[in-house]
């Protein structure tokens, strides 16, 4: 059955009354609006706040749902208005203008979050793929990293070596990560 | 401009390297549109890796649920009374009743049937203790693992502990009471009066009501759910109020001292909220000294294992500090594979425990968000499961030991193991008493460590196989009673050790100061 297909009917479900199904829509898609999220909104925003407020305007506007429409289509359109109301209160906020680079960054994350994309999971799966196809050390790296928030200088520390080393080992694990999913843009700008 | 020449900035920006007399140069750099790019599209793999490492999936979708708006059995009450309404033909009835109630049976009966093949949900609260409690069809026995699911008070009182580290004091002295154990942080209220207590290190608590969700910011607070109205008394701290149902006033966050009552109107669509005074109900009020004092002095620390096989940060349980790292003994350098087992339970209630085994850095530790203060009067109990299924090579080390240690300094430190077939329990790092030989199989043992502010410390243990239920009360008599020692430290630290060559899983890790909230029952 086509993926979005049995979303779909989830999605109906949900409308008739069935809280159950709206949150296997929810379990089916979550990895995807996330990941959308993540990818479109500036540093220090909670990515998660941004997604979870979509579901719950989701839940809220079950009746606006068009059952012949796509699932993340609708979860994706409202996703991009969350996180835009998001920047917008950011910009609002006294202490705006004292964080790095905000208008700079956020251009180019709105410009990005109008262009057609592909599927976010798609990007998620490759990327889970490359991890795997990485070393055991350039895995346990990465967790350092990412899991633990270990900071620099105590991987420094671990491995011997100095935090100058672990700077470059990060740069070109991304770099090969980058390279192995295609993310980038080309130089007009499109994904 | 060479796009790449702002590279090693940007990414000491995302690592949180980057010294802010240099934030200018690279503001700079980032105007030119090429560098731009090359910059958000390092920024986007950024975000995605931490995505990817989070590994959060269950607790995303969980938390989601929770914070949808209503309540939903009073949604489905009330889509099951217009189907109520209906009434049935003499003949033919499908044809007369609505396509949205026969959808409705359909969903219920294949959700029926879906559910009915899946594993039970795994536990998420400890009932640590009831008093002249009866509950409605099965009767959950004092330190037992509470599942998610429905319970209802209809007479005495009852205090849960959330694995998420919220105390709930239940009571049905004056009418039944219905909660709904959602997950480790949160709980729908369906009826009756619960207060909410958090213990230390403890967040986010979510309280589900008839008329909204309260969210917990670090309060102790009362809610009573009744037939045609909804009070929310803050105690201690504050709380968030969030409701979809339109109000006549928008519920503020709420502070110690204030109170607000909430009637529905108009059916389920609108409700008015008034502020009232205060109520002069507590936690330790509302139910009896016995569980006040263990809600005060319960369950510390909890640690299930509850983890998925390819979880790699394993930072679940409560009151710890962190997660599961390797600990600095042995000093060893390298990496090691902390896993989650997925072998049947060996007395656990989770289904899953903890592997030892490899061969290199054979410790693991965690902090304790709160330490054991051993210069206080006071008494700890900590309880754990263990099983061998390989034994080493040679009898020279211990083939488990279970450390609480002050950290750096390794001679304070106290701890339990299995030596040559039996448990020993030490002091400073050396032994004071082994038992006799122990059972074979799965053991669970408990250990009291008695703190003195002025005189000497003790140390008992207890032993036996997992497979029997402890007493609900403590022993008269322990297995193993240690010799006097003092010490005066900070014991901050869980450290696991196991013999080099063998094999073994360990479960049900409990850190408090009662017998009830560490000698935990098996979940039905």
């Amino acid at each position: 059955m086509d993926g979005d297909a049995a979303l779909q009917r989830q999605l109906i479900s949900a409308q008739a009354g069935n809280r159950a199904a709206f949150e296997a829509v929810v379990r089916g898609t979550e990895a995807r609006v996330r990941g959308w999220v993540v990818m479109h909104t500036a540093p220090g925003t909670d990515a998660d706040e941004i997604s979870q407020r979509t579901y719950i305007e989701a839940f809220k506007h079950l009746a606006d749902y068009d059952q012949a429409a796509s699932v993340m289509g609708w979860l994706l359109a409202i996703a991009r208005y969350q996180a835009m109301t998001e920047a917008t209160r950011r910009r609002r906020q006294a202490d705006y203008h004292s964080r790095f680079a905000p208008d700079l960054i956020e251009r180019e994350l709105r410009r990005r979050a109008e262009l057609p994309a592909e599927e976010p999971a798609e990007v998620v799966v490759r990327l889970r793929r490359c991890l795997d196809r990485l070393g055991d050390g350039g895995r346990q790296f990465l967790r350092w990293r990412y899991e633990d928030d270990l900071p620099l200088v105590e991987m420094a520390t671990r491995t011997g070596r100095s935090v100058a080393a672990m700077k470059k080992q990060l740069f070109l694990l991304r770099q090969k990560l980058q390279s192995c999913i295609g993310l980038g843009t080309t130089a007009n700008g499109e994904p | 401009m060479n796009e790449r020449a702002a590279d090693a900035p940007w990414n000491d920006y995302l690592d949180g390297e980057l010294p802010e007399e240099h934030h200018d140069a690279l503001r700079a750099a980032l105007t030119d549109e090429a560098t731009l790019r090359r910059a958000i599209d390092q920024y986007q793999l950024h975000r995605l890796l931490g995505l990817v490492h989070a590994d959060d999936d269950a607790r995303f979708v969980s938390a989601t649920m929770t914070r949808l708006p209503g309540n939903g059995q009073r949604f489905s009450d009330e889509v099951m009374a217009q189907i109520a309404r209906v009434s049935p033909p003499r003949r033919a009835w499908l044809h007369r009743v609505g396509w949205a109630a026969a959808a409705l049976l359909l969903i219920a009966i294949g959700s029926g049937t879906w559910l009915a093949s899946r594993p039970p949900p795994e536990p998420v609260a400890i009932l640590l203790m009831a008093e002249h409690a009866t509950w409605v069809g099965t009767q959950p026995s004092e330190g037992q693992r509470l599942r998610p699911g429905r319970y209802t008070l209809t007479a005495g009182r009852a205090l849960i502990h959330c694995d998420g580290g919220a105390q709930l004091a239940l009571t049905a002295l004056s009418a039944p009471l219905t909660i709904e154990l959602l997950d480790s942080n949160s709980a729908a209220l369906h009826s009756g009066v619960l207060v909410t207590r958090l213990s230390d290190g403890a967040h986010g608590f979510t309280l589900r009501t008839p008329i909204g969700n309260v969210v917990d910011r670090g309060t102790e607070f009362l809610v009573d759910a009744g037939s045609d109205a909804t009070e929310v008394h803050v105690l201690t701290g504050a709380v968030a109020i969030s409701t979809s149902i339109t109000t006549t006033i928008t519920p503020p966050p709420l502070v110690a001292g204030q109170a607000l009552r909430f009637r529905p109107v108009s059916g389920a669509t609108q409700v008015t909220a008034e502020s009232i005074p205060l109520t002069t109900r507590d936690f330790d009020s509302l139910v009896p000294e016995r569980i006040a004092r263990a809600a005060a002095s319960g369950l510390d620390v909890y640690e299930g294992f509850a983890y998925h096989p390819q979880q790699r940060k394993l930072d679940g349980g409560s009151g710890w500090d962190g997660p599961w790292g390797r600990g600095p003994l042995t000093h060893h350098a390298g990496p090691f594979a902390l896993q989650a087992n997925s072998l049947p339970s060996v007395g656990g209630t989770s289904g899953r425990a903890l592997t030892l085994s490899g061969e290199h850095e054979r410790v693991v530790k965690r902090l304790l968000a709160t330490p054991i203060a051993m210069n206080r009067d006071g008494a700890h109990y900590l309880s754990f499961i263990y099983h061998a299924h390989q034994l080493p090579n040679n009898d020279t080390e211990d083939l488990l030991r279970v450390i609480l240690s002050a950290g750096a300094e390794q001679d304070k430190r106290l701890s339990v193991g299995i030596f040559h077939n039996r448990l020993a329990l030490a002091s400073a790092g050396a032994p004071t008493a082994f038992s006799r030989e122990l059972e074979t199989g799965s053991l669970r043992v408990v250990v009291k460590v008695v703190t003195s502010a002025t005189g000497e410390d003790r140390l008992f243990a207890l032993v036996q196989s997992a497979t029997r239920p402890l007493s609900p009360s403590e022993p008269t008599e322990w297995t193993l009673t240690g010799r006097p020692f003092s010490e005066d430290a900070a014991l901050r630290e869980m450290h696991i050790a196991w013999a080099s060559g063998s094999a073994a899983v360990i479960d049900e890790v409990r850190l408090g100061s009662s017998w009830k909230a560490v000698a935990g029952g098996s979940t039905p």
